[in-house]
């Protein structure tokens, strides 16, 4: 494995494991909200 | 270097593959956007158009939940026809075929987008809503494209079910029952997707005839195909009208679904009527199904709007 075969497996990882916090935080919040709505609305 | 093909050399200078963990790019592919496009919108028409009320939070989780479950049901799709979409030139470029994720990986996202659509809908809003939004899943994953695709030409026809749910859920998802209206909005959409779909395998019908798909135009011929688009397009008309005729709309959508659906009748006649020859660009096949997109595009965009004119008291 070269050294650009490296960094391009560490830029993807790291890529892939934003999008999931960013989808995960925005579950979280989701779910919060929807939790104030349904329990005051 | 390409984004599929890696190859590493070992101590023993042999090649093997090195497979480069997938791009979140290639889960978002999976999903099939650009159809999501379409179910977002016809889902939140039929929320909008949908009498009563829901809390914009729980709309908007609503919709989310129906793109989730599109999304989910497009990636279990691509997961199964994988072998297929290498054989089609407008598929190839997939993420599963040019080998840019493993087949696996789109399975086991599938399932967990689909699952987690189900479970949201159901916590969010109602589990009927839920149970329709899991009823149109497996319809699409396993309905449509492991049963009937590879084995009938009505597969269109049948399948057609699975992308009429969107309006469906999204009516139900507000007043949390089924009546006429949201089964009208379901009929629109299925006696639309023949004509469309028959539309674009007209001009692509080699790719489906390579990759051993029983498509109309390559089982029963290009003329039988011709006349059937012609058939649903007229049987379009009185369906897309029944919404008014049966008092669940105004006449904005009334007049909207009468002039829209005249006019797709009317572009499928020369559709109908003539024969394609080599080189002759397959324009009215072209134009029909162009036109069908903006058709639904504007026959639920008048749905709802002449459902904020009522509401507001500015027509009758």
């Amino acid at each position: 494995m070269t050294p650009e075969d490296e960094a391009e497996i560490r830029r993807r990882q790291k890529a892939r494991n934003l999008a999931l916090a960013l989808v995960l935080l925005f579950f979280v919040v989701l779910f919060y909200v929807i939790t104030l709505v349904k329990t005051h609305g | 270097m390409t984004r599929a093909a890696y190859t590493v050399r070992d101590s023993m200078s042999n090649t093997q593959p090195l497979q480069l963990p997938a791009d979140w790019r290639d889960f978002y592919a999976l999903t099939k956007p650009r159809v999501m496009s379409l179910v977002i919108f016809s889902g939140l028409c039929g929320l909008l158009a949908a009498p009563g009320h829901i809390h914009p939070v729980l709309g908007f989780a609503a919709i989310l939940c129906i793109a989730m479950g599109a999304g989910g049901a497009a990636a279990l799709n691509m997961w199964w026809e994988a072998d297929i979409d290498a054989n089609m030139r407008r598929t190839a470029s997939r993420p599963l075929p040019s080998g840019r994720l493993k087949r696996q990986d789109a399975r086991d996202f599938g399932i967990a987008l689909s699952c987690a659509s189900v479970g949201v809908m159901g916590l969010a809003v109602h589990w009927l809503a839920a149970s329709l939004l899991a009823v149109s899943i497996v319809y699409y994953a396993v309905v449509y494209t492991i049963w009937l695709k590879p084995r009938t030409p009505q597969n269109i026809v049948i399948g057609g079910g699975a992308g009429a749910f969107p309006p469906l859920i999204g009516w139900v998802a507000v007043t949390g029952h089924v009546t006429a209206m949201p089964l009208l909005l379901f009929a629109i959409i299925f006696f639309w997707t023949p004509p469309h779909f028959w539309a674009l395998a007209l001009f692509v019908k080699t790719d489906y005839a390579k990759a051993g798909i029983p498509m109309m135009p390559v089982v029963r011929g290009e003329v039988s195909t011709r006349r059937q688009i012609l058939a649903y397009c007229i049987l379009l008309v009185p369906i897309a009208a029944a919404p008014w005729m049966i008092g669940g709309t105004g006449w904005v959508y009334g007049a909207s679904a009468i002039v829209l659906s005249l006019a797709f009748l009317v572009l499928s006649v020369p559709v109908a009527l003539r024969r394609a020859v080599d080189g002759d660009g397959m324009k009215p096949e072209k134009r029909l199904f162009a036109f069908s997109v903006f058709y639904l595009f504007a026959l639920f965009s008048a749905l709802v709007v002449d459902h904020v004119l009522t509401v507001n008291g500015i027509i009758a």
